[in-house]
C-alpha cells in the first residue's frame, strides 16, 4: 500500500523509510522473471547462499539469495562461472537499503543446451555457405605484416611470436591485445579484426588463444564474431585452443591451426629452411643437366668410334679388296682359258699338220689349181691354154696348160682318151 | 616434325644438318652408322653416307659442346653471385 504524501521537496523532505517504502513498493510490482547469466560469485552461509549473476555479454551484474529453504530445489553442484537461468524476485531490504534478487529456482543452462544453441547457429551459418571451402582465402607465402590478435602476455602471445622469429627473424607483427575469454571476448576480438583488416599493410591476421575449458572458449563461437571474421578481406588463422577445440571461427577462418605455434609454422615459412631448399634444387638441377651432357657424350663418341665412322678406309678397301679380289679371279679365268686355247691350238695345228698337204709337198709333189681354185686331177679339165696354180713345197706359181703329155711310164695313147678312167691315183 | 630419312646418295650429303635438333643428328647418326655397317649400300651411297655421318656426329658435338659452356657459365654466375 502507498501512502499519499507530499512531493520531497527540500522544505518538506520524505523520511528514509518513506523512500524506501516507496522504492519497496515499486519494485514489488516487478514480479518474478527468468533471467540467463553467469555466476561470479557463490558464497554459503547460514545455510543461504549469496552470490552475484553477470550478464553474458553486457557489463551488468545482480546479487541474488537463496533462502535454504529454496536451496533444496536448487541443483547442488552450482558453483561459480556456471552459465543458469534462473527465477529472480526483486527485493529491496528496507533496513540495510539494499536491493537483492531472491532466487526461487535455478537450473544450470546445460552445456546440452549451450551445444544444441551452437549447434542451431552452425546450420544457419553453413546454410548461408559461411563454411564453403571455396571462400577459404589462400595465405601469403611470405606475409609483409602479421596481425595477432591474442590476451595480453598470453602463452599464446609468446608461442606465436617467438616461433615466427625462429624461422624468420625479419617477420613483422601487428598484435591488439583483446580479452580471450568471458563476455567481453567476443566483442573486443570482432573489433580487433576489424581494425587488422582494415590495415593494407596487415596481410593475414591470426586469432590465437591457449587451452581452455569450454566455457572459456564460447566468445570464439560468437555469431557476431563469426560473422566479422567471415566477412574480413584479409585471410584469418585461428589458433584456439588444443587440437580437440573446435569454435565455430575455425570453421570461417580461412586456416585452422591446431595450436598458436602451429599457427606461427604455417604463416610463417622457415625462411632458412627455403633457402637451404632452393639452394639444393638448384645444385641438384646442375648436376643432373652435367650427367646427361656428359652422358650424351659418351654416347657421342660410342658413336664415332664405330669403324663405320672411326675409319672410312674400310668402305674403299673392303671394295677394293673385292675389286682386287675379282680382277685376280678374272685374270685367273683368262690365264686357264688362253691356256685350254693355246692347248687346243696346238692339237688342232698338230692334226692340221698331219693332214696338211705340205709333206706331200716336200717329197715333190705340187697341187695345180685352175682358175677357179678348184683342184686339177684331170687332165682332161685343163684344155691348153688354161690358168692353173701350181702350189709347190715352197711357194706357188701360175702356169698355162700344154699339149696333154703322158705321163712317165703311161701309155701315151691313153693319156689322150677324152674319158679319164675314174679313181686314178 | 617428320622424321628425317637418310638422304638418298643423289642429294649432296650435308644438306639440312645444321637445322637438325641435337635428338634428331643423334638418332640420323645411329641410322647412318647402321646402314654403313650393312654395307650393302653402293660405293656412291657409301661415300656419301659416310660424308653425312661425319657432319652429324660434328652437329651434335657443337650442341653438346654449346650445353656444357652455357652449364659452365650458369655454374660461374651461381658461384658468382
Amino acid at each position: 500500500m502507498t501512502i499519499e504524501v507530499g512531493p520531497p521537496t527540500p522544505d518538506a523532505p520524505w523520511s528514509v523509510s518513506l523512500l524506501a517504502g516507496k522504492i519497496k513498493g515499486w519494485i514489488d510490482r516487478l514480479g518474478t522473471a527468468w533471467v540467463e547469466g553467469e555466476i561470479t560469485q557463490w558464497s554459503v552461509s547460514g545455510g543461504n547462499v549469496y552470490g552475484k549473476l553477470k550478464d553474458l555479454e553486457a557489463d551488468a551484474t545482480v546479487s541474488f539469495s537463496i533462502w535454504s529453504s529454496v536451496r533444496s530445489k536448487v541443483p547442488a553442484d552450482l558453483k561459480q562461472g556456471d552459465r543458469v537461468i534462473a527465477a529472480l524476485k526483486p527485493n529491496y531490504w528496507v533496513k540495510g537499503g539494499t536491493l537483492s534478487m531472491q532466487v526461487f529456482e535455478m537450473r544450470h543452462v546445460g552445456l546440452g543446451d549451450l551445444l544444441e544453441r551452437l549447434e542451431r547457429l552452425k546450420r544457419t551459418l553453413a546454410a548461408e555457405g559461411l563454411f564453403d571451402p571455396a571462400r577459404k582465402k589462400p595465405l601469403p607465402f611470405l606475409p609483409h605484416c602479421i596481425g595477432l590478435i591474442t590476451g595480453k602476455d598470453s602463452d599464446a602471445e609468446k608461442d606465436v611470436l617467438r616461433n615466427a622469429q625462429l624461422r624468420w627473424p625479419q617477420v613483422r607483427f601487428r598484435t591488439v591485445h583483446t580479452a580471450v575469454q568471458g563476455d567481453r571476448s567476443a566483442a573486443e576480438v570482432s573489433a580487433a579484426i576489424e581494425l587488422l583488416d582494415a590495415d593494407p599493410e596487415v596481410d593475414v591476421i591470426i586469432v590465437a588463444r591457449g587451452g581452455g575449458d569450454f566455457q572459456n572458449l564460447l566468445g570464439f563461437s560468437d555469431e557476431r564474431l563469426v560473422r566479422t571474421a567471415a566477412a574480413a578481406r584479409t585471410p584469418i588463422v585461428s589458433a584456439i585452443g588444443h587440437e580437440a577445440d573446435r569454435p565455430i571461427l575455425d570453421e570461417v577462418a580461412d586456416l585452422r591451426a591446431s595450436t598458436p605455434t602451429d599457427a606461427a609454422k604455417r604463416v610463417v615459412p622457415d625462411v632458412v629452411e627455403e633457402l637451404a631448399r632452393v639452394q639444393q634444387a638448384r645444385s641438384r638441377l646442375t648436376l643432373r643437366l652435367g650427367a646427361f651432357v656428359r652422358s650424351e657424350f659418351d654416347r657421342l663418341q660410342q658413336l664415332r668410334s664405330r669403324p663405320a665412322l672411326a675409319n672410312p678406309a674400310w668402305l674403299v678397301d673392303t671394295r677394293a679388296e673385292e675389286v682386287a679380289r675379282a680382277a685376280a679371279r678374272g685374270r685367273e679365268i683368262v690365264d686357264r682359258r688362253l691356256e685350254l686355247a693355246a692347248h687346243r691350238v696346238e692339237a688342232l695345228r698338230s692334226s692340221l699338220r698331219a693332214l696338211s698337204p705340205q709333206s706331200t709337198l716336200d717329197r715333190g709333189y705340187a697341187i695345180a689349181q685352175t682358175a677357179d681354185g678348184a683342184v686339177l686331177r684331170d687332165a682332161a679339165e685343163a684344155p691348153s691354154g688354161s690358168a692353173l696354180t701350181l702350189t709347190l713345197a715352197r711357194g706357188a706359181v701360175t702356169a698355162t696348160a700344154g699339149e696333154r703329155a703322158a705321163r712317165p711310164g703311161e701309155d701315151p695313147a691313153s693319156a689322150r682318151s677324152e674319158s679319164a678312167p675314174a679313181g686314178r691315183e | 616434325m617428320p622424321e628425317n630419312p637418310v638422304t638418298p646418295a643423289g642429294a649432296a650429303p650435308l644438306e639440312g644438318v645444321a637445322e637438325l635438333s641435337y635428338e634428331q643428328a643423334r638418332d640420323e647418326l645411329v641410322r647412318v652408322v647402321g646402314e654403313l655397317e650393312q654395307g650393302n649400300a653402293t660405293l656412291e651411297q657409301s661415300l656419301a653416307l659416310w660424308e653425312r655421318g661425319e657432319a652429324l656426329a660434328a652437329r651434335c658435338e657443337q650442341w653438346l659442346l654449346g650445353a656444357r659452356e652455357r652449364l659452365e657459365a650458369a655454374r660461374a654466375a651461381a658461384e658468382g653471385s
